[in-house]
């Protein structure tokens, strides 16, 4: 044994040695303080990608008017029509960005590798097999390319990194980004409806901004600072046109509140579609997506509804895109929680996480999108909120139970049938490339 | 009661059964804090938001076996996060020289002693992460990783790295022979 290997041997001991574990004095203040601090119900934990400091740091300005914006936006807007005009002109077909499609390949993280995998054969392809950590793949809209996220040290701090491949396994082109994101920095990423950018939300000085970044890998990028302060986005379909966000707003007094905003494609013409109501609840005006045509906004609310025996948490609400008509999707306010709506993309059946008050556990339910009629549960029973992706085509639902990891997904029948499994496990991010329908 | 059944408790809102099991890991978790920041205020803020968080979460910990585990998950990335604030605000990370008391070392040890934490002080703090969470915690490098969320590679590579700083300390200070080479020469 040589010399360093001894002091090696003797490390754990020195450790303690140099930080001695003793009760701290500050122990009985911070269980008071943990005592005058509510606890979350098991599945209301919105930080699905979002790491701590997005979740309790994150503090931001007022959503600005944007004078000086929007040409950026406007440029892009109409390169995403001419995009999918040209697309449509191809002989390789792509489908829309939104609405109904042909199910492709599912992209999956297994061990740190990335995949694809065809449900129907269940035969798979090792796309990535670099090393480092590989996460989040994300098809872009027209199926051509995926997304993913690869932390890289950079004078050892963790920096997001993103890359674009082809499902063929050819073509890899990082994203280049003109200043170096942190991991702990990133809040969300996914495509433009145009498929030619890649959209990040990221803390800068302790502010999230919104980055365009164009997926050929050529450096271009455009920040959208009407944005300013957003947690998450989705973009109004048919076209993209306009941009629904959600941003931390600071009053007068510092406190935090959440509102929904949506904007122009161009950064012009900011407005409020939910004013901020419920301070510092970072669980309110979550999930905000659109229905495929456009028309409605299912979103989270948070409730402080004591019958329900919890602190609060959610219920689905949904509401016309200009805002109006705000209200409970499913009246069931008092009997049970609910959240996190994806809407099929014909557009006909919206699937949720649904947790009555009278039983123990909860899972996925899918209804009617004008919620009428019955509430069907699919899959098994979830002890935890789930992660899911309607098959393009709306004939499944692809699942994850938020608390699983390296397992199967679950492969559900919107209609309440039997559930099957993946041929494969994978982690928990999910997603199902879209490929132009039939002519 | 045991520790399953007082976080049990705990996850179903039982403050009483949190402070217990909490308070059982506090003083580790301060040292290891003290060790991944070397600050001890800082150290203070990491383990408060870290606990903080871990009561108004612990509904959603779904394995009571994996408490401690989680803390020191919580515990790290709290330090780190509170690294990376500070290391943006001032472009470096002041490292406070450590003043724990101690008795009955021998001269040998407070001299390895005193090397570890100088080279511990040159180390970034994530890599100090991996060292105290292997060594200090205890945990098995691919737990490690997986507390991270960083792959395996990336622990093994920043444990490999962060040694290769501690024999340059050493060496440095005398403490050891020249590093051996391969063929059996002295380089």
């Amino acid at each position: 044994m040589t010399s360093f290997q001894r002091f090696e041997n003797r490390i754990p001991m020195l450790l303690e040695d140099l930080a001695v574990p003793s009760l701290p004095d500050y122990a009985d203040d911070l269980f008071a303080r943990t005592a005058a601090t509510r606890q979350r119900a098991e599945w209301t934990f919105p930080e699905r990608w979002l790491p701590m400091s997005t979740i309790t740091t994150r503090l931001a300005a007022a959503p600005r008017i944007p004078w000086r914006l929007g040409v950026a936006l406007a440029l892009l807007v109409a390169a995403a029509i001419i995009g999918l005009i040209i697309a449509g002109s191809r002989v390789t077909r792509v489908p829309l960005p939104f609405g109904p499609a042909s199910n492709g390949l599912i992209p999956y993280m297994s061990n740190g590798k990335l995949y694809v995998g065809d449900l129907a054969s269940g035969k798979t392809r090792l796309l990535v097999d670099a090393a480092g950590d590989q996460g989040q793949p994300v098809f872009a809209p027209d199926g051509t390319r995926v997304a993913f996220v690869r932390l890289e040290d950079l004078n050892g701090s963790l920096t997001t990194n993103i890359y674009v491949i082809r499902p063929d396994g050819s073509g890899t082109v990082k994203i280049k980004s003109p200043e170096p994101i942190f991991d702990t920095d990133r809040v969300w990423f996914g495509w433009t409806p145009d498929s030619r950018h890649v959209a990040i939300i990221h803390a800068v000085n302790s502010v999230n901004q919104l980055d365009l970044f164009d997926a050929s890998g050529n450096g271009s990028v455009q920040r959208i600072s009407a944005a300013a302060g957003l947690t998450d986005l989705a973009f109004r379909p048919p076209d993209g046109r306009e941009v629904l966000f959600r941003a931390a707003v600071r009053d007068s007094t510092g406190t935090i509140s959440y509102g929904l905003y949506v904007m122009n494609a161009d950064g012009s013409n900011v407005r409020a579609l939910a004013q901020p109501a419920v301070p510092t609840e970072t669980l309110d005006l979550t999930s905000a997506t659109y229905t495929p045509d456009g028309k409605r906004i299912f979103f989270n609310r948070w409730t402080d509804d004591a019958s329900a025996g919890d602190p609060g948490c959610c219920q689905l609400y949904v509401m016309n895109a200009d805002g109006s008509d705000q209200h409970e999707f499913i009246q069931n306010t008092g009997t049970a929680w609910d959240g996190d709506a994806a809407v099929s993309p014909d557009g006909t059946r919206v699937a949720f996480w649904h947790n009555p008050n009278d039983r123990p556990s909860h899972g996925l339910f899918v209804v009617s999108a004008d919620g009428k009629g019955p509430l069907i549960e699919t899959g098994p029973a979830l002890t935890s909120i789930q992660f899911k992706v309607w098959a393009p085509d709306s004939s499944k639902i692809l699942m994850y139970p938020r608390d699983a990891s390296n397992t199967p997904a679950y492969v559900l029948d919107p209609a309440g049938g039997p559930w099957t499994i993946t041929p494969w496990t994978q982690d928990n991010d999910i997603d199902w490339q879209r490929l132009a329908p039939p002519a | 009661m045991d520790q399953r059944g007082l976080v049990e408790r705990a996850r179903e809102g039982d403050h009483d059964a949190f402070a217990v099991v909490a308070g059982a890991a506090l003083a580790r978790l301060d040292a290891a804090a003290r060790l991944i920041l070397r600050d001890r205020e800082l150290a203070r803020d990491a383990v408060q938001e870290a606990l903080i968080r871990a009561w108004r979460d612990l509904p959603g910990l779904r394995d009571p076996e994996r408490f401690n585990a989680w803390l020191y998950r919580l515990t790290t990335h709290a330090c780190l996060d509170l690294a990376r604030r500070r290391r943006r605000r001032v472009h470096e990370v002041e490292l406070t020289p450590m003043t724990e008391p101690f008795s009955g070392d021998t001269s040998s040890d407070v001299a390895e002693r005193e090397l570890l934490d100088e080279a511990l002080r040159r180390l970034e703090p994530e890599w100090r992460a991996v060292v105290v969470l292997h060594y200090f915690v205890g945990m098995p490098l691919p737990e490690v990783a997986s507390e991270l969320r960083i792959p395996l590679g990336t622990a093994k590579s920043r444990l490999h790295r962060s040694l290769g700083v501690m024999r340059i300390t050493l060496e440095a200070a005398g403490e050891l022979g020249p590093a051996a080479v391969p063929g059996g020469q002295v380089a």
